[in-house]
């Protein structure tokens, strides 16, 4: 994704958005220019403590599914053994929708961060297994063999072919859960806490019913989460060269 | 020296592919085995290999019975078994890396086993230098396939195992990989065992031949052929003759 594209996408948004809120011409929907005077001047006003917590319990949710789901769909997709073992398992436990558990987690973990970050790994945790878990299993048998033939036993194909070979699918599933990651962070912020970007729409748009500010917070997450489009793309670019050369 | 003893293999719900095979190949022989698709010379190629176990019998080296990969053999797959996601360098050290990983354990890397950073030399060597960072696909197959020479001779192997290794390339590439091949194992006196289909491969490179039937495979034939190897022996009516020899010796065991 080039930066460009994303400029003339964002250029495109505002304009389709500004033609709305013409049509519109209510409160609820303020122009495009109106929102951006806003977003700047909220930034220095308590908005970006907000982005900061919220950045810190996306990024945290995300590092702790990666590190727990990345090497779990390795192992189970290294071994026909533990698929057949586990598969039901996470077959059974991928569909409940794990946004239920919410006030059980906090009941468990408390009104803190932690409860938050929990649910963000209990929503990732089954996408990134998967995804890995089918990478690691459809790694063709002649490159296993022909490192076996090379002296590799379990651990070395685990270092030199499961997760290298894995490292795209781990950042596919990552790039793929920032969307319900994002989702998620919003959710686990409209209750017990007084920070986040979640926290701060939902108290200026339907408390204070301070739209302009609302549209400042939405554009914040937006934000937020293209980063976290980027930082992947970057890491992607650095660690799989490999994928783009021609 | 590989002994095969009396070994018996086959897969489950299949005819067996080998019954009481017993066979002898001394070091520094080269050998071709040939024989249709599905008559298991890959298979015989990976019992070989230690990646498959005989279900009766046994396969030794050098004494040592064979129940896993053997730090000293070498493979090498039609597809080259190249990582994708490793430049031709780091494919051709793939192999010290995995020693390294483990150490001198006897099992996986010999016990007496010093890491030596050869592997430039062999890049060398095999024509790669250009060629040393960039990645497998960005390759043409006999440049892919002298990675794939290179990484397992870094490993100073005293048996190369090929599995159709040529088949996928031009004519011209595919007879200057032979004699490369060929001249290394000389060389560096290396026991050389090709699998291939094709008749003219099999006579080209093997001292000696085997010849494969569809299962199962109770009684190995084994033809000698002294001058594979030698130049200008392709363009001999000896030659001519051999290949046409193998011809009606695989129609003969296709109809068993």
């Amino acid at each position: 994704m080039k930066r460009r594209d994303v400029f003339l996408a964002a250029a495109a948004i505002f304009v389709i958005w500004q033609i709305a809120a013409m049509i519109v011409s209510m409160p609820i929907l303020p122009t495009p220019l109106t929102v951006l005077v806003v977003f700047f001047q909220e930034l220095q006003n308590g908005l970006f403590t907000h982005f900061a917590v919220s950045l810190w319990r996306v990024t945290a949710g995300m590092l702790l599914s990666v590190l727990v789901a990345a090497p779990a769909g390795l192992i189970i997709g290294g071994s026909k053994r533990l698929n057949r073992l586990f598969s039901p398992l996470i077959y059974l436990l991928y569909p409940i929708p794990k946004v239920v558990f919410v006030p059980v987690i906090i009941l468990f973990l408390g009104i803190g961060d932690t409860s938050k970050i929990m649910i963000m790994f209990l929503i990732l945790f089954f996408q990134i297994v998967v995804l890995v878990r089918d990478q690691a299993s459809g790694i063709a048998p002649q490159l296993i063999q022909s490192l076996q033939s090379l002296g590799a036993g379990r651990r070395a194909l685990f270092r030199f072919v499961y997760l290298p070979a894995s490292l795209p699918a781990i950042l596919t599933a990552l790039r793929q859960s920032i969307g319900t990651a994002v989702a998620v962070l919003y959710i686990t912020e409209l209750s017990a806490t007084k920070y986040g970007l979640g926290y701060y729409i939902y108290y200026r748009g339907s408390t204070l019913l301070d739209y302009p500010s609302m549209y400042a917070g939405v554009i914040a997450m937006s934000l937020l989460g293209l980063g976290m489009y980027f930082s992947v793309d970057w890491l992607e670019r650095k660690w799989c060269k490999w994928k783009f050369v021609n | 020296m590989i002994n095969i003893h009396n070994l018996s293999f086959g897969y489950p719900n299949s005819p067996e592919l080998f019954k009481n095979l017993t066979l002898t190949i001394a070091r520094g022989e080269t050998w071709s085995i040939l024989g249709p698709s599905g008559c298991g010379k890959t298979t015989l190629l990976y019992l070989l290999a230690g990646l498959k176990l005989p279900t009766a019998g046994k396969v030794t080296i050098n004494g040592e019975s064979i129940t896993h990969p053997r730090p000293h053999s070498g493979l090498i797959l039609q597809d080259y078994g190249l990582l994708p996601w490793s430049t031709v360098r780091e494919n051709v050290e793939l192999g010290v890396k995995v020693r390294k990983f483990y150490g001198a354990d006897g099992k996986h890397t010999p016990d007496n086993y010093t890491p030596k950073d050869n592997a430039e030399g062999w890049i060398q060597r095999l024509g790669l230098s250009e060629a040393a960072d960039k990645f497998p696909a960005q390759l043409s197959g006999g440049q892919r396939q002298r990675a794939a020479i290179a990484r397992t001779l870094v490993l100073e192997p005293d048996l190369l195992l090929m599995d159709e290794p040529f088949s996928s390339l031009d004519a011209i590439t595919r007879e200057d990989l032979q004699a490369l091949t060929l001249s290394l194992c000389t060389e560096q006196n290396i026991t050389l065992v090709i699998v291939t289909h094709a008749i003219e491969e099999a006579a080209a490179l093997g001292k000696k031949i085997l010849v494969l039937d569809m299962p199962t495979n109770k009684k190995l034939r084994v033809f000698d052929n002294p001058n594979a190897g030698t130049k200008g022996y392709q363009n001999t009516p000896e030659f001519l003759s051999l290949c046409r020899q193998l011809r009606s010796e695989m129609q003969k065991g296709g109809t068993q």
